[in-house]
């Protein structure tokens, strides 16, 4: 499957492909983001690292790290 | 994964693996803040508290919670910002944080280290720089924002400074000083700051102590507060940002690190703040601050900078 993600702290969209029955946390492992460091946005709505993906899906990675 | 206590959707999993939905979680999050508040003994009944404010959405959320926690006292609180002159950073969040408190009708205290010291951090920066001074941008910063606050909170009747620090800040801080062995530094800590008591310093206290980073923002996004991400121009030379993500990788590893950072070191900050308390404290012969020497950090910094202030 395909999703769009946003990586706020790094102000880039990717597309990325990843297996079937993948979880936000699998995606936080493929970019080497650490799950305390952002919150997952999934179409919109806040989700945890074990929310399950799907084909299509944009994903916004907000960061919780303050910049200053 | 659903909420442990109604079943909906969740947003957020505590430490102990625990789900919870917007309407639980921030629940959750208020009575952490609340039981620190009262455990503490962070805020008194009857107390004025000015909260400083930096735009950022930490400051802003417990700016929040606090306005709607004293809704019947709400003569005794107040917000402040400085406004520190960092072009297309700090004005970009301040513009967000005057918006905020308009829209709420919560007093806004703003200053500027242009009208006060007479140059802007960008300023003092570049001079620095030039003549090599050799003082780090946050040092500079730090510094004179605090000095500022302070001076401020006396001077408009305000008996506890509110900050939006939270559990990553402080275990930052503590791994931060404890490497560099500076342990008078470490007694400064805690839920409530300070080791000596002077009627010239105003307490600062932190209500989000004891919640993460993770959990203000999305407390903060629950509750309407935009989390932008606009990065200071000078936080790449911050020693603070290597220790900061050192422990977020440490903890995706090994879960709950900077909880037991934290909590360990609170057992341990009562012999520190015995140890360094028998320091007595002067007031400074500029600005009459509390200082451990002739004249404070604050002085100091603007008596190096002057000098090469053109006109």
């Amino acid at each position: 499957m395909r999703v769009k993600v946003f990586v706020q702290r790094l102000r880039e969209t990717r597309v990325i492909d990843l297996k079937e029955d993948s979880r936000i946390e699998d995606l936080l492992k493929m970019l080497r983001i650490s799950a305390s460091e952002v919150v997952p946005v999934r179409n919109g709505v806040i989700v945890t690292e074990k929310e399950l993906l799907k084909d299509g899906d944009e994903v916004r990675l907000l960061s919780v790290v303050s910049g200053g | 994964m659903v909420c442990e206590d109604c079943e909906k959707k969740a947003v957020y999993i505590s430490l102990s693996g625990r789900g919870l939905c917007s309407k639980h979680f921030k629940k959750y999050f208020e009575t952490k803040v609340i039981r620190t508040i009262k455990k503490h003994g962070l805020i008194e009944y009857g107390e004025r508290v000015l909260v400083a404010c930096s735009g950022g959405k930490d400051s802003t959320a417990l700016l929040s919670l606090l306005w709607r926690l004293m809704r019947n006292k709400r003569e005794n609180i107040a917000a402040i910002a400085i406004d520190e002159g960092i072009s297309g950073y700090r004005d970009v969040k301040l513009k967000g944080l005057v918006e905020f408190c308009r829209e709420n009708n919560i007093p806004l205290h703003t200053y500027s280290f242009k009208e006060q010291y007479g140059f802007t951090l960008d300023e003092a920066v570049k001079i620095s720089r030039e003549n090599r001074l050799k003082i780090k941008p946050c040092y500079i910063c730090g510094v004179l924002r605090r000095s500022l606050i302070n001076t401020y909170a006396r001077r408009l009747g305000f008996s506890k400074v509110a900050t939006g620090h939270n559990l990553d800040d402080e275990a930052q801080t503590i791994l931060m000083n404890y490497l560099r062995g500076n342990p008078s530094l470490l007694a400064r800590l805690g839920p409530k700051t300070g080791i000596v008591e002077d009627e010239g310093f105003v307490q600062r206290v932190k209500p989000f102590y004891f919640c993460t980073e993770k959990e203000d923002t999305i407390y903060a996004l629950l509750t309407g507060i935009e989390v932008d991400f606009v990065e200071c121009p000078y936080h790449v030379e911050n020693y603070r940002l290597e220790i900061r993500d050192f422990l977020n990788r440490l903890d995706s590893t090994v879960p709950g690190v900077k909880h037991g950072l934290v909590n360990n070191f609170l057992k341990m900050l009562p012999l520190l703040k015995r140890e360094y308390s028998s320091r007595s404290l002067g007031h400074c012969r500029v600005c009459g601050n509390p200082a451990a020497r002739e004249v404070c950090r604050a002085c100091m910094i603007v008596e190096k900078i002057k000098p090469f202030l053109r006109g």
